[in-house]
């Protein structure tokens, strides 16, 4: 089950964002792309949960983002699923808390992270034969569109940084009364 | 007693170096047989009603998105408009010159040709069966090129019907739900699409590039292709009607020794700002060209009618093909 730790506050923060990106994915995904770089608001929920909550919470948390990206598109069902899946395990491996404590290094794992997700599926797309030129495909598409995924998660991270630290020191203050 | 080291390797478990490995092997193992069973079942099966049912309940958010996002696509026309210099108006007072003039001698040919027609029985190039739509959405992802649009099964429309605008043929329907429909635009990699040069007839293979451009290939070089000829959907294989504008061709190289031309085909419009189309719910038995022992996707479009239904079907095609249009207008 997903880990919501025990402070209501944070438990709360963590389940509107992640029902935020869900519906700014729904509709404005579409939208949102700038020549062909596209950002994947489902990355940053799974890396949010990740980074926030573990590696057992990132794996659900990717995998269900990446099914409901996957409902959204047209590339093989189950393939943004399986990428999610694994970057929600590899984000809550690093550390735990990281967008409390080192917000910076949280906005440059989710770039790596994402790089590395759409280089899987990019590779995957690249072997089935739905995409023909490789060099574009990762300098036009992959490249691209992990840069301005990671350009979204620098608002979200630093506004749950704030809500975490805001969320910890009222604890502590309860907890020293 | 027996008890005791079980409940010790239970503690140990969970203090594993990699917390959530086996919840990752579960869910890796769901995620690869999502990933068979969608690509091994048709388009009935469970997976894709399940997505096609979703679809049908996120197409109205998305219209929300869509519409609130409007402002801000407008945005690059808007400033690009909004700074015209002096070189490109006089060009475009010339052109808008030269058009005039040019409308002028096709209306006349066209009562020309009416007449003509009349006289031989001939079907118009472009009676068709048109459903307007308007479109809705884009790819989400960097992957595809297309559109999606507001109607759906419901309203009539099918797999592999094609998609106009105003100007020319834009896409093809590559995928359906109950009221919405996915149109993978003509500059996507996987489309293709027979076409011709409008002066010489040259036929050949239009498909999109990765950069979003367009190729046409298979030209031979014995034809005469030159910059700014018109390219025409062909209408071979059934799957598109003939003789809708695509673009005009934009380059056209020759390498040594090559059987064919490289041709570059420019879309006069930004394919991706396209607001509202026309699917052709059926084609003219005579757009239809079938490649002999080819099977046509869009076979179960036509129909066998004799001459006189045929001809009472074009008046009829001909008729809600302006009720279309004065649709697509209302919209």
């Amino acid at each position: 089950m997903l880990n919501l730790g025990t402070d209501p506050h944070e438990k709360t923060t963590l389940i509107v964002v992640s029902l935020i990106l869900l519906l700014i994915q729904i509709m404005f995904g579409p939208q949102a792309g700038i020549f062909d770089a596209h950002p994947n608001f489902m990355l940053l929920l799974a890396c949010m949960w990740g980074f926030s909550r573990g590696s057992e919470s990132g794996v659900i948390a990717g995998f269900l983002s990446g099914l409901a990206y996957d409902i959204m598109v047209n590339t093989p069902f189950g393939l943004m699923t399986l990428v999610l899946t694994i970057a929600g395990f590899l984000s809550g491996l690093l550390q735990r808390n990281l967008i409390s404590t080192d917000p910076k290094l949280a906005v440059l794992l989710t770039l790596g992270l994402s790089i590395l997700a759409e280089f899987v599926v990019g590779i995957f797309i690249f072997v089935l034969g739905l995409e023909g030129n490789i060099i574009y495909a990762l300098f036009g598409r992959m490249i691209a569109s992990s840069i301005y995924t990671s350009l979204c998660a620098i608002p979200l991270v630093f506004i749950l940084n704030k809500f975490m630290r805001d969320s910890q020191s009222s604890q502590l203050g309860t907890r020293y009364k | 007693m027996a008890i005791k080291p079980n409940k010790q390797k239970r503690k140990f478990r969970k203090q594993s170096a990699f917390p959530g490995l086996r919840l990752l092997v579960v869910f890796v193992a769901l995620s690869f047989v999502l990933l068979t069973v969608y690509a091994r079942e048709g388009e009935t099966g469970p997976i894709h009603t399940i997505k096609s049912g979703i679809s049908n309940v996120l197409v109205p958010v998305q219209h929300v998105g869509y519409t609130l996002s409007t402002p801000f696509r407008a945005l690059p026309n808007v400033l690009k408009n909004a700074t015209p210099d002096q070189a490109s108006l006089t060009e475009l007072q010339e052109e808008n010159a030269q058009l005039k003039a040019e409308l002028a001698q096709h209306e006349e040919s066209k009562n020309e040709l009416k007449r003509l027609q009349d006289l031989l029985g001939l079907q118009s190039t472009y009676a068709l069966q048109t459903k307007a739509a308007r479109v809705i959405g884009g790819s989400t992802d960097a992957w595809n090129r297309s559109v999606i649009i507001n109607k759906g099964s419901q309203d009539g429309l099918a797999l592999n019907m094609p998609v106009v605008n105003s100007y020319g043929l834009i896409g093809q329907i590559s995928e359906i739900n109950l009221n919405s429909a996915t149109v993978r635009l003509i500059t996507d990699e996987k489309s293709g699409v027979s076409a011709m040069i409008q002066a010489s007839r040259a036929q050949g293979i239009i498909t999109g590039n990765p950069d979003g451009s367009l190729s046409l290939n298979y030209v031979t070089v014995d034809s005469t292709v030159v910059r700014g000829d018109v390219v025409l959907s062909a209408g071979l294989g059934g799957s598109y009607p003939r003789g809708l504008p695509i673009g005009e061709v934009s380059s056209v190289n020759r390498d040594s020794n090559a059987l064919y031309y490289n041709i570059q085909v420019k879309i006069p419009y930004d394919i991706k700002s396209v607001e509202e189309v026309l699917v052709i719910t059926k084609l003219n038995d005579a757009d239809k060209q079938p490649i002999a022992g080819v099977k046509n996707s869009d076979e179960q479009l036509s129909g066998e009618t004799s001459p006189a239904a045929q001809s009472q079907e074009t008046t009829q095609a001909q008729t809600e093909r302006g009720s279309s249009r004065e649709q697509g207008e209302n919209h």
